[in-house]
């Protein structure tokens, strides 16, 4: 599980060339936007350096705001957000160019509460009880196709289970899984090839909804399992690198949501009144206290 | 929800009705724009979109309060609360704009509002038949007209010159056409808007809401209501809300017009929602007391205006270039003195 892979929506060899661009002495905004695809770049939000995605730390209910743990850290998005909550935040990855762009990052920035280390998430070298909150955003392949939920029952148990063991009593576990972004359309292609390809692109998407339902379902459990006393469940939207809305994954609560949208989907709608909601959202956080 | 939070929550709810109403994962995070507390703190500099906005659920997950959350360097905030707590004591217009109450720690503020549900005009608009449209239009305008009149009685510091002797207009988009110069507007077009600028004279000011667009209308209870006063009172020249919420109103009635012309090029033409919009900001600015010469000045003003401060907020030309190009148009019409075609009653 902790072999070196996709680690984040930066592909392995993204964050070779990241690293390659980082050695020669270029910033690590620059790096970033020099290897980020022009055309990609709007789904590149992570690497702007002051996002939205750590303000779902107003949500937890935390006694203490000392110490956090962000597990598979990737470029180090979430480590920054954590480290202006927290008074030291750890930063781990197994994968080496991912964790020689986050240590040049956080040493360019300053960030002197922010301590990286190379470590799977299997098998986190520290000790019982040693942090107040641990992230592992992304989990599962981080949405990256053909990677995403690959005998995720085990890696899940597995990395849920070291989660619990290094944090203090009160502590939480922000867990975020994506059930990865529906394709969109394929352009240069015939129309016979296209056809078969929207066919297969719509039998993918009902998979994905499918798979949606079954995430919101088993994970709150798995966390039970993994010893988690309280587990609260949110969905974000549109996605994890854009968090424009975070949502309590309750029936009224995205009915609400769905009321304050512009658009006037009744479909979305009456699945959020089935209790259908999770197939609504790609994104699905948990929030899991010991 | 984290605990400094929850305490400024308490804070600000006057009546004490919160900690009973809302639970303690009743929390709805929406429009998250930027981190709290941001990466760099600037202080004492305003920094566009930061913070996130919140809607609580009560026990039974409605929606029962809107609240705002800014980093403690965004000055606005502070600034459209004192606004919104002075025009709500006004019994006139206490059923227009939100009941707000704020309060700040060390490192976050927030802004607490009742949640007022509705419909949002920027929703049902592209559905309106025309009659409907432009009757809605002169409604929300007049409602926008009463909280301008009345907010100038009872937030006089807000007023930046004197109502005897006001500037004239070209002396107060001075900076603006200035700036526009500086990112390569071509000094004949500004010789034009300068001149359009020039007729229109001195106009005595009037605090403007500053965004009054369909997304900030609110169809409640039988009634409009006027949502976000961020920048209520920055802009002092009367008819620039008319103008820019008659501009956004075609612009998402006429998305496919506005996707291949400007909205100036338009009205200055014959097309039947051309007058419609020219008709409404003439009504609009005789109610005002303006005559034609001036609404032209003042539609030439918010364009240059209005682009000018997309430009000082640092936003990217992507933000600003139609805007830029609706500058351009003015320009292109005013240069050869048909300021008066511009907004010529038919």
């Amino acid at each position: 599980m902790d072999a070196p892979g996709p680690v984040s929506s930066w592909s392995d060899q993204e964050l070779v060339q990241l690293a390659a661009t980082l050695r020669r002495g270029m910033p690590w905004r620059q790096a970033l936007s020099a290897v980020a695809q022009p055309s990609a770049s709007d789904q590149r939000s992570e690497h702007r350096p002051d996002d939205a995605c750590g303000n779902w730390l107003w949500l937890v209910d935390l006694a203490r705001w000392e110490r956090a743990l962000d597990v598979q850290g990737g470029i180090g998005t979430m480590t920054a957000a954590l480290a202006r909550h927290f008074t030291s935040v750890h930063y781990v990855d197994a994968s080496r160019p991912p964790l020689q762009f986050a240590r040049a990052r956080f040493s360019e920035d300053r960030s002197a509460n922010v301590a990286c280390a190379q470590a799977g998430s299997g098998a986190l070298p520290y000790r019982n009880a040693t942090f107040d909150c641990v992230v592992w955003n992304v989990a599962l392949g981080r949405g990256v196709p053909g990677v995403a939920l690959v005998d995720s029952p085990a890696v899940l148990a597995a990395v849920l289970t070291e989660c619990r063991r290094v944090l203090r009593p009160g502590g939480c576990l922000y867990l975020g899984i994506a059930t990865g972004p529906v394709p969109g359309s394929v352009l240069p292609a015939g129309r016979i090839l296209s056809a078969l390809v929207r066919m297969v692109v719509r039998a993918t998407m009902q998979v994905r909804r499918v798979e949606r339902l079954a995430v919101a379902r088993a994970i709150p459990r798995q966390l039970r399992a993994a010893g988690f006393a309280r587990v609260q469940a949110f969905y974000i939207d549109p996605s994890f690198q854009q968090p424009s809305s975070i949502i309590p994954a309750r029936r009224r609560a995205v009915l609400a949501y769905e009321r304050l949208q512009m658009t006037s989907a009744r479909r979305r709608r009456w699945l959020a009144w089935l209790s259908l909601h999770p197939v609504l959202f790609e994104c699905h956080m948990f929030l899991a206290y010991v | 929800m984290k605990h400094e939070l929850h305490e400024l929550l308490v804070a600000a709810d006057r009546a004490g009705n919160l900690t009973r109403d809302i639970p303690e994962d009743g929390i709805l995070i929406v429009e998250n724009y930027g981190a709290i507390p941001p990466a760099v703190r600037r202080s004492g500099c305003y920094v566009w979109n930061r913070g996130f906005n919140v809607v609580l659920l009560g026990r039974d997950d409605a929606p029962r309060y809107f609240c705002k959350c800014r980093p403690i360097a965004d000055g606005n905030l502070e600034r459209e609360t004192a606004v919104l707590r002075a025009l709500n004591s006004d019994p006139e217009l206490c059923t227009i704009v939100p009941r707000a109450s704020g309060a700040r720690d060390g490192e976050v503020q927030l802004q607490l509002n009742e949640f007022v549900p509705g419909w949002l005009y920027e929703r049902a608009l592209p559905r309106l038949t025309e009659f409907a449209w432009v009757e809605s239009m002169a409604q929300i305008l007049s409602v926008a007209r009463m909280v301008s009149r009345r907010a100038t009685n009872l937030l006089p510091s807000l007023l930046t010159t004197p109502t005897p002797a006001p500037a004239p207009l070209c002396v107060a988009a001075a900076n603006a056409l200035r700036e526009l110069g500086a990112v390569g507007l071509a000094a004949d077009v500004l010789q034009g808007l300068e001149r359009a600028l020039a007729r229109a004279g001195a106009i005595p000011p009037l605090l403007q809401h500053g965004d009054l667009w369909p997304g900030n209308v609110l169809w409640h209870h039988g009634s409009w209501r006027l949502l976000d006063f961020e920048v209520f009172g920055i802009v002092q020249t009367p008819l620039y809300d008319a103008c820019h919420f008659v501009r956004n109103c075609w612009t998402l009635r006429e998305p496919r017009v506005a996707a291949t012309t400007t909205w100036v090029a338009r009205l200055a033409s014959d097309a039947r929602d051309a007058e419609l919009c020219r008709r409404t900001i003439l009504t609009e600015a005789r109610h005002l007391g303006l005559a034609a010469t001036q609404a032209a000045g003042v539609l030439a003003y918010y364009v240059v205006d209005a682009t000018a401060q997309l430009i000082r907020r640092g936003t990217p030309q992507v933000a600003w270039a139609p805007l830029m190009r609706e500058v351009l148009a003015a320009g292109e019409l005013l240069r050869g003195g048909a300021a008066l075609r511009l907004l010529d009653p038919l």
